[in-house]
């Protein structure tokens, strides 16, 4: 009897096994392929249901704390390296020789990099998350100042006598000159746009700074980056120069001798119908030369080969001869060797009109590259030991920094900082996403469109259909999830169907990502990129009064007249916190003769103050621009019966926008009528 | 004994026996082991790539180094077989075969443990050059027949049970000798045979046909000889030929019109073929002087040492590949799309003839259009835009090249290469005759701002038909 019973109730449970199993699996697999837009995604709910989870106690369990090394300087008698951790907010000091970790000095918000004095006593920070430099006494181990500087602080110099100190502001687009015996900015000057890399020239008179993006100009105008050149004895703007079809100019470098100012840099191919990779027709890489004597030409090189691609070159050291530089290029995990003498060879014995061909010709590198060697997980800064014999490279995402012999071009055993040695999902992602491998030749990362997981600032003819049509501008990734549909025309309902099959098919040209090597990328995007903090225009959360009456003015009802604004015609129905999106389409009349029809993503707008140029097409330079120019028939939102104060004050609310997070918060504590 | 227990006792010992039968079935591995491809050594034969389908009485033997009495016909049943293609995992060959003296080439794909074979092609015309692709499929080349363009051999590919088969290249080239590189292109010796028979080359392609472009060409009287095979450090091995011997060379992947390197230089004797074989060493087909066969030897291009591996004075080796598991290729995406019936090419400038025009001072005259030449007749004459640029719509698959006219209808320069664009494939080049190096401009052409010029043929103008009147719509 009681066998009877057993059998009984299991084969109820194995009959309600069976009716929730089939038509379960029917409703997963259904789930599945709509979200993954292919038809054989493994049923694995982990894929989705837990790698993007990025809130609360299960994303923290499943992810973990990374040093992620970025820049790094040496002591000047060669034994301790001084290692930016970026993403653990700290500097290690590592023994060279028994390649420990000696100390964790807590610094400020995502540092950035590092300098130390003539004497090697102190060493400076910058906090690009901060809007800082702080000076770290060595001998203590402790943060002795801090200092303001502009918005995103990256690259810094001291001045010949030290007595000033300059950094790189890279989110204001300007330079903050420091008074060292003050301690504090005394100076603000522009510097290009989106600029990072900075050197003082060995005589101590010139400071280059590199801008990242191109000047903003009509899509069809030739891109053009700027050097601005600095004096640095009366610390003014002396000069600026244009680098043509270049941007991403991450660092300078100038010869010990002084006769060349070498700076690295991407080519991009963003005017030109994006139809094929092979031939360098998407990406193509290399540095350019700044001549120090004579006509001081400005001449480009690549580090490219017709059929092999050196993605992404972040630092770029010359060798204490001057007669080496050296190069990491991040997407391809690789530092270039090149022959400085072979360039002043060239530059002195080719024909003018020759050298302006040469940063076409993908054989030319043949000429001057020496080596390429490989490294650890995308290589960024490198620092020469103080003999020269070594040089040492961070590798960002090995967590590791790597030594490379200069006698003998051989990679050594790597230092290992010590940190987390598993990987995990999304940081597996996050390898993926700045390595070019999943582009046909590694022309190209997702990084290189996407700097610092953000945007580029380029508008780009995709070519998805014909030639020429539907230019679309660079969206940023950052805190992207939640914010589905992607893709300006909202076709994207994932990140799985963004990276996906099409992708390979429209844009790398080689085999699509794996299922796994998929989940981690999109486990990455949609949980590992932060906006940063939106410092420059609401760094407490705390609105000012322009952006209070901005804020009005975004959520009004009503126009100046008192006539009712159809809801259509207000901000805040297509905007609403705290993604300031509703996820829906609309026609805001921005298409062009070049579009096809289509109503666009509503795309959301935290902290839309650093993603310039706007519109799907980039054609608004500024945020005014959206009203001021492409605004006259109140398509995109009732804006015409305003003054311009009114407007500059919405300008100012929108500038105030950050963090979804952060947003929500806020909306809370409205709700609760706080405030 | 209980009946019960004698009852499981039987049927385990059946389970066991059938177990052992179909273990037996299925053979033993055949890694490690090497398969020649030979022929008859008093044959007619002229040992080149191009007249494989030439080579009577061949056959396909699997050996193990170092034993030279354990040397197995694998291709018994068959009169003829050639060019073995081991599959990515080391299990499955694809050869080329013909049962009967009088039979057509066809592919055949063999499990290398059981040597059950399976025929993949039925063609009436001669199907060689098998070569697997990354994902259950292969490609192949089949004998094209015209009175107009004679004797082609096109590039087609197919699954792996033969069905879906595709022809991916149109224009009147022949191909040979298909490599299927890492990055997944077919890599393939090349010859223009319309309208005048033009030197040999490599080119490479997509795998359905597109972006079919040169990868590099030997020196004036010289010749590529062999298949090209690929190392794990990203070299393609090859055997270049001229009238003073012949050698083992190697490219660069890279760089390949900048790497040459001779790796048997001062070797005396001849070589026929190239293959992988273990670390820092390859196989090849060589022999010392002209009375002797070709005979397979282990070569270290380092020290220049030869090992003999395999020797069989009746037969001359053709090649040889190791049987084991490699990495494999990447599996390229397509954008074809077969139902479309066009697709788009742009020009940046065809005043541009590359860097060395601009090295030489190149004084051509303007060209103001381009005239598109097709197998009989002209397709169409375009006017390009004030930049030198244009774009253009072609129906899919049908062959043409380029020529570039002044203002007053002469030619400047052309006619170019053969192009063929495949269903939607979009292309676009820099300038002319600007080779493979050359990346392009960062500038939006004056074409592209503008719908492309439709060059309309008659849809029976084809390689293989007759000559039809053209429109051409603005």
């Amino acid at each position: 009897m009681k066998t009877k019973k057993l059998y009984f109730i299991l084969g109820f449970i194995v009959v309600i096994g069976l009716v929730i199993y089939f038509p379960g699996r029917k409703a997963a697999r259904e789930h599945v392929n709509y979200m993954t837009a292919v038809e054989d995604h493994p049923l694995n709910c982990v894929s989705c249901h837990l790698h993007m989870i990025d809130k609360g106690p299960i994303a923290k369990w499943q992810n973990k704390d990374y040093y992620s090394p970025y820049n790094l300087v040496i002591s000047n008698d060669g034994k301790t390296l001084y290692v930016v951790a970026q993403d653990a907010d700290k500097l290690l000091v590592v023994d060279v020789e028994s390649k420990e970790v000696k100390q964790h000095i807590q610094v400020g918000d995502f540092p950035h990099s590092i300098i130390l004095s003539k004497d090697g006593k102190t060493a400076y920070v910058s906090n690009q998350w901060a809007d800082n430099v702080m000076i770290v006494d060595l001998a203590k181990g402790q943060v002795t100042d801090t200092i303001s500087t502009g918005n995103g602080p990256s690259g810094i110099t001291l001045s010949s006598d030290e007595t000033f100190l300059y950094a790189v502001n890279t989110f204001s687009s300007d330079l903050t000159v420091i008074d060292l015996n003050r301690k504090q900015e005394v100076k603000r000057l522009p510097a290009g746009f989106n600029p990072a890399g900075i050197s003082l020239s060995p005589d101590g008179e010139k400071i280059y700074v590199s801008s990242r993006r191109g000047r903003m100009v009509p899509y069809g105008e030739p891109l053009v980056s700027e050097v601005t050149e600095f004096n640095s004895q009366k610390n003014r703007v002396s000069n600026i120069l244009g680098i043509d079809e270049a941007y991403m100019m991450e660092n300078i470098s100038f010869t010990p001798g002084g006769d060349m100012a070498l700076i690295s840099l991407i080519r991009p191919k963003n005017l030109v119908p994006m139809v094929q990779v092979e031939r360098g027709w998407m990406m193509n890489h290399g540095f350019a030369v700044i001549e120090q004597t004579g006509e001081q030409r400005i001449v480009q090189f690549l580090l490219d080969e017709p059929n092999s691609y050196y993605s992404d070159p972040y630092d770029i050291l010359v060798s204490k001869d001057g007669k080496r530089a050296f190069v990491s290029s991040t997407g391809v995990n690789r530092i270039s060797v090149i022959n400085l003498d072979s360039i002043r060879y060239i530059l002195q014995n080719y024909p003018e009109e020759e050298l302006a061909f040469l940063s076409y010709d993908l054989s030319f590198s043949r000429h001057y590259i020496e080596r390429r060697i490989p490294t650890g997980a995308a290589p960024k800064g490198m620092v020469l030991s103080a003999d020269g014999s070594r040089l040492y490279v961070a590798n960002q995402l090995d967590d590791n920094i790597g030594v490379i012999d200069l006698n003998t071009l051989e990679s050594l055993d790597p230092i290992d900082l010590g940190g987390t040695q598993k990987v995990t999902v999304a940081r597996k992602g996050r390898q993926l996403f700045v390595n070019a491998g999943g582009t046909f030749q590694n022309q190209y990362s997702c990084y290189t469109c996407h700097p610092d997981y953000h945007e580029d600032g380029l508008v780009y003819n995709m070519a998805g259909k014909d030639m020429g049509r539907n230019v679309t501008n660079v969206q940023s990734l950052r805190e992207i999830n939640h914010t589905a549909p992607f893709k300006w025309n909202g076709l994207n309902q994932s990140v799985y169907k963004q990276d996906g099959m099409r992708f390979s098919t429209v844009l790398t040209r080689t085999e699509a990502f794996s299922y796994p090597d998929l989940d981690a990328l999109s486990s990455f995007i949609l949980t590992g990129i932060k906006n940063p903090p939106n410092m420059m225009y609401n760094p407490k959360g705390e609105l000012t009064a322009a952006q209070l009456r901005g804020k009005e003015i975004f959520e009004r009802t009503v126009d100046n007249y008192g006539k009712e604004i159809p809801e259509k015609g207000r901000c805040v129905t297509c905007h609403p916190a705290p993604y300031y999106s509703n996820f829906s389409f609309e026609d805001v009349g921005t298409l062009s003769e070049s579009d096809d029809t289509i109503k666009f993503d509503t795309p959301h707008l935290n902290n839309i103050f650093a993603s310039a140029p706007y519109l799907h097409d980039g054609r608004a330079y500024t945020l005014e621009e959206i009203w001021t120019k492409y605004g006259g028939k109140d398509k995109h939102g009732v804006v015409n019966d305003m003054t311009k104060m009114q407007l500059n004050d919405l300008i100012a609310y929108l500038n105030s926008l950050g963090s979804a997070e952060l947003e929500a918060k806020e909306q809370e504590v409205l709700k609760a009528g706080v405030k | 004994m209980k009946v019960e227990t004698l009852t499981k006792l039987k049927t385990s010992i059946i389970l066991f026996l059938v177990a052992s039968l179909m273990a037996a079935c299925s053979g033993g591995s055949m890694e490690g082991k090497i398969l020649v491809s030979e022929v008859p050594q008093n044959g007619s034969f002229d040992l080149s790539p191009w007249n494989l389908a030439q080579a009577e009485g061949a056959r396909i033997v699997a050996m193990m180094p170092g034993i030279n009495e354990d040397v197995k016909n694998l291709t018994k049943d068959f009169f003829s077989a050639i060019s073995p293609s081991v599959s990515y995992n080391g299990e499955n060959m694809l050869f080329a075969a013909k049962k009967e003296a009088g039979d057509r080439w066809q592919i055949y794909e063999m499990k290398l443990g059981s040597g059950k074979t399976k025929q993949l092609t039925f063609c009436e015309t001669d199907c060689i050059n098998p070569s697997y692709l990354p994902i259950n499929r292969f490609g192949f080349t089949k004998r094209m027949n015209d009175d107009k363009v004679k004797e082609c051999d096109m590039v087609f590919t197919a699954n792996l049970d033969g069905s879906n088969q595709q022809q991916i290249t149109f224009s009147p080239q022949t191909f040979a000798e298909l490599t299927v590189l890492r990055d997944g292109r077919f890599l393939a010796m090349e010859k223009q045979i319309y309208p005048e028979e033009g030197k040999q080359k490599l080119m490479v392609m997509r795998p359905d046909g597109s972006k079919l472009e040169f990868f590099y060409k030997s020196d004036e009287g010289s010749y590529v000889r062999s298949k090209l095979v690929e190392t794990d450090d990203e070299q393609i091995l090859l055997v270049e030929k001229n009238a003073e011997g012949s050698n083992i060379a190697s490219l660069s992947y890279n760089l390949p019109l900048h790497s040459y390197k001779n790796l048997s230089a001062g070797k005396d004797g001849d070589f026929l073929s190239v293959a992988n074989y273990l670390t820092h060493k390859i196989m090849v087909a060589f022999k010392k002087s002209g009375s002797e066969s070709f005979n397979l030897f282990e070569f270290d291009p380092v020290n220049g040492e030869m090992n003999e591996l395999y020797k069989n004075d009746k037969f001359d080796v053709l090649e040889a590949v190791l049987v084991k598991a490699y990495q494999r290729p990447k599996n390229l995406p397509s954008e074809i799309q077969l139902k479309e019936k066009a697709g788009l090419l742009m020009c940046q400038d065809i005043n541009f003839y590359g860097i060395e025009s601009v090295r030489d001072n190149h004084n051509k005259a303007k060209a103001n259009k381009i005239e598109i030449i097709g197998v009989d007749s002209v397709l169409g004459i375009v006017d390009v835009e004030e930049d030198g640029s244009f774009y253009i719509k072609v129906e899919a698959d049908v062959p043409f090249r380029i020529q570039t006219l002044s203002a007053d209808n002469e030619v400047v320069s052309g006619p170019g290469s053969w192009y063929y664009i495949r269903p939607n494939e979009r292309r676009a080049c820099v300038g002319c005759h600007t080779g493979p190096e050359m990346a392009p401009f960062n500038r939006q052409p004056i074409s592209v701002r503008k719908d492309p010029v439709i060059i309309k043929n008659n849809s029976e103008l084809r390689l293989h038909s007759n000559t039809k009147d053209y429109e051409h719509e603005d």
